[in-house]
């Protein structure tokens, strides 16, 4: 009874949405694990955040269905551009061998998708109610100026002899700051 | 800024939702600037005066 009330349409499918992309995330860490031995050479990293930006395509691919009008055609240009980055990562993992002096134009393979998700980006931030542009802008622009300066603050403590860190981690600490950012924007307006 | 946002609002006897929906933007920020947290742009601004049929300075005015 309870279970029929709490469960709509609407909720049922966000349930399922989150079913398919916990599954999906799981799957992908151990694939993951499987594949490049991550867990022993300590590359949680990659185990652990590669797998969640998939998960996350699968759970809004199924959302889809019961998105907005609005949200839907972004999300469709995001996931259509996700899948050709994805695509074009591999292709150019795949034929980087071979023997051509145009080899590295192999680069822009997942570049392209790479800016058409940028422009859909900022479509879609430009079509937003000008409250959330502000908070959205504000985040961007915290996440990137703080990102900046802590890569440039390491530097210095890598030089005093600080642990190597991978490049990839300054793409998840972007998006730890623009999230941070977005809390203290949110706040302030709301 | 203050605003008389609330006032007229409600004797229209509009939700936030209602007012949202004819200002075309989110009931967050309807909220926001009811509660004087958020500035509307000029071009929002003009848009909930036309709506109230005032000026703008009738609803929006300094301390």
């Amino acid at each position: 009874m309870l279970y029929t009330a709490v469960m709509n349409s609407k909720t049922k499918w966000y349930c399922w949405s989150a079913v398919a992309g916990l599954a999906t995330y799981v799957l992908l860490a151990f694939e993951m694990n499987r594949e490049l031995d991550c867990w022993a050479k300590k590359d949680y990293a990659t185990m652990f955040f590669f797998p969640l930006g998939i998960a996350v395509l699968v759970s809004a691919a199924i959302n889809l269905k019961v998105t907005p009008p609005k949200v839907k055609k972004y999300t469709k240009r995001m996931l259509l551009g996700m899948v050709a980055y994805i695509l074009g990562i591999d292709l150019a993992n795949h034929i980087h061998a071979l023997p051509s002096p145009y080899k590295y134009l192999l680069v822009l393979l997942p570049i392209l998708p790479l800016i058409y998700i940028c422009f859909t980006i900022i479509g879609y931030i430009t079509e937003l109610d000008e409250m959330l542009r502000k908070i959205y802008m504000e985040a961007m622009a915290f996440s990137g100026i703080a990102t900046g300066f802590t890569c440039f603050t390491y530097l210095f403590f890598r030089d005093m002899g600080a642990p190597e860190f991978r490049a990839e981690w300054a793409y998840y600490m972007m998006w730890a700051y623009f999230l941070i950012g977005k809390f203290f924007s949110c706040r302030r307006y709301k | 800024m203050k605003n008389r946002l609330r006032e007229l609002r409600a004797a229209k006897e509009w939700s936030q939702s209602d007012l949202a929906d004819k200002l075309d933007v989110s009931r967050q920020t309807v909220n926001a600037i009811e509660t004087e947290k958020y500035d509307p742009s000029l071009p929002l601004a003009f848009k909930a005066a036309r709506l109230f049929k005032l000026s703008i300075e009738e609803i929006f005015f300094d301390k």
